[in-house]
């Protein structure tokens, strides 16, 4: 070449285009199909996995949970005389089935998603809004998982009122023979601030087929309960302290989980789903969320 | 389901919760560039590339944000996928550019003389984006050879607009002195 060529930017991103729109690039015609059988047939064990921790034996949750700041409930406390139960006992799901033991990808710190997408930690968007590890552990949730992990674990559709969005994460937990979704919500502007950090709301779902029975707890005589009516059908506006909510399976067994926030809770069923809502939100505002959730 | 076809949040949101057929539509719909991105920064291996990143992506959708445009999002799994492989890679295989019928991908050229020129320079300046390093090589990549927009470059190289833009133009002043050095070897 005669002089030196020496290209502007405009030029070299012209060229660079040009180039571009010459490129021998493969179709890729056959990947919907090849993408589709992978998804279909292989198990998640094809990414990184960590086993569920799910060696720890029940427990005895008539004790109360550590650091829930419940205390022991007391063991003959009867249901409320005035309550009859009418619905019918619907046939619990396979719970039990979703209990058995499978490998699930559960990569629950940024880092671990990082390294799983095989990218530097720092490039990945994550939800940061998922509520600091010691409320985690103080409120007892339990393991965090996916929706999709959640919804298999618990043999539940995992739903969530749509105004609230999707939430900043998931845990689920066992009781006995049950297992416990539990969704969290950071405070924000529709949602007032809990004592718990980085928790404006929960919304704990689980397959019961039966409608749930309310255990006050005596000690704390400031706990009311009140019957209300939600998306037409039986619910329960549960206000003041911390308390313990007692389900009864089919099978007769009792299971008692404690409430976790110094809020209020509403209580209903839907479907053979048992919610259970808790903030620190008036009963219209609870009331108008549970309508979401269907 | 009727009328007119879905965006793909909605697919997204059906894929999330499981729909196969869903997410075989979104794949249809973004494998193009997502192979093209691919292969601007991987070459061969585009297609593998591509297709590990529509897997991952679809086991990810759980923390996808419902609303969040998808295309960037996977643009950017796609785009870590290929470096990953390019890194890994035993041979670097050099990008092909394809024997473009005359007067159709070239601008219009007089000569056969210009045509040669043309094509001359073009070669030049692949070999030279292939001597960038590696970050200069992926922003010119995506934003040039890929044609994608400088917002959808910074959500494929996970970094902001204004990286994206400060990168580019030191890319093309590396650019520009690799010419040249090139150039100046040639002519002495």
């Amino acid at each position: 070449m005669p002089e030196t060529w020496t290209p502007t930017d405009r030029e070299l991103a012209a060229l660079l285009e040009d180039i571009g729109g010459s490129l021998a690039v493969p179709a890729g015609a056959g990947l919907p199909a090849l993408v589709r059988e992978r998804i279909v047939t292989e198990p998640e064990g094809v990414v990184p996995l960590r086993r569920l921790a799910d060696a720890q034996a029940p427990a005895d949750f008539r004790a109360g949970r550590p650091g829930s700041g419940c205390p022991a409930r007391e063991k003959d406390t009867a249901l409320p005389a005035s309550r009859a139960w009418r619905r019918a006992v619907v046939a619990a799901a396979a719970v039990v089935a979703v209990l058995a033991a499978t490998l699930v990808a559960s990569p629950a710190t940024r880092e671990a998603v990082a390294d799983w997408l095989g990218i530097g930690a720092v490039e990945i968007e994550l939800s940061d809004r998922r509520p600091p590890a010691e409320t985690v552990a103080a409120l007892d949730l339990g393991q965090e998982a996916t929706v999709a992990e959640a919804s298999r674990r618990a043999g539940v559709p995992v739903r969530w009122p749509a105004s609230l969005g999707p939430p900043a994460a998931v845990y689920t937990r066992t009781i006995g023979p049950v297992r416990e979704v539990t969704l969290v919500w950071p405070p924000g502007q529709s949602l007032p601030a809990t004592p718990a950090p980085g928790v404006g709301l929960l919304l704990t779902e689980l397959r019961s087929g039966v409608h749930p029975a309310i255990v006050k707890q005596v000690v704390v005589a400031a706990t009311q309960i009140r019957p209300v009516a939600v998306n037409g059908g039986d619910g329960w506006w549960i206000s003041g302290a911390p308390h313990t909510v007692t389900y009864v399976t089919p099978g007769g067994r009792e299971v008692s989980t404690a409430t976790r926030l110094a809020g209020n809770v509403l209580l209903w069923e839907r479907a053979g789903i048992t919610y259970r809502l808790e903030s620190a939100l008036g009963l219209a505002d609870a009331l108008r969320l549970a309508a979401e959730v269907r | 389901m009727e009328g007119r076809p879905l965006d793909d949040g909605a697919l997204a949101e059906l894929a999330r919760n499981g729909d196969v057929d869903a997410y075989t539509e979104l794949v249809t719909r973004h494998r193009g560039l997502a192979v093209r991105v691919a292969y601007v920064i991987a070459g061969d291996d585009a297609e593998d590339a591509a297709q590990e990143a529509f897997v991952k992506a679809y086991r990810a959708l759980a923390r996808f944000r419902p609303g969040a445009p998808f295309r960037p999002w996977l643009l950017h799994i796609v785009a870590n996928e290929a470096r990953n492989r390019r890194r890994s890679a035993a041979r670097r295989a050099d990008l092909a550019v394809r024997a473009a019928p005359p007067g159709t991908s070239a601008p219009a050229s007089p000569s056969a003389e210009d045509d040669a020129l043309h094509q001359q320079r073009r070669e030049a300046v692949l070999r030279a984006v292939a001597a960038l390093d590696e970050r200069d090589r992926m922003v010119v990549a995506c934003r040039y050879l890929a044609g994608l927009s400088e917002a959808e470059t910074a959500a494929a190289l996970g970094c902001r607009p204004g990286t994206v833009k400060s990168r580019l133009s030191r890319a093309m002043a590396r650019l520009r002195r690799q010419l040249a050095a090139e150039q100046e070897v040639a002519g002495a």
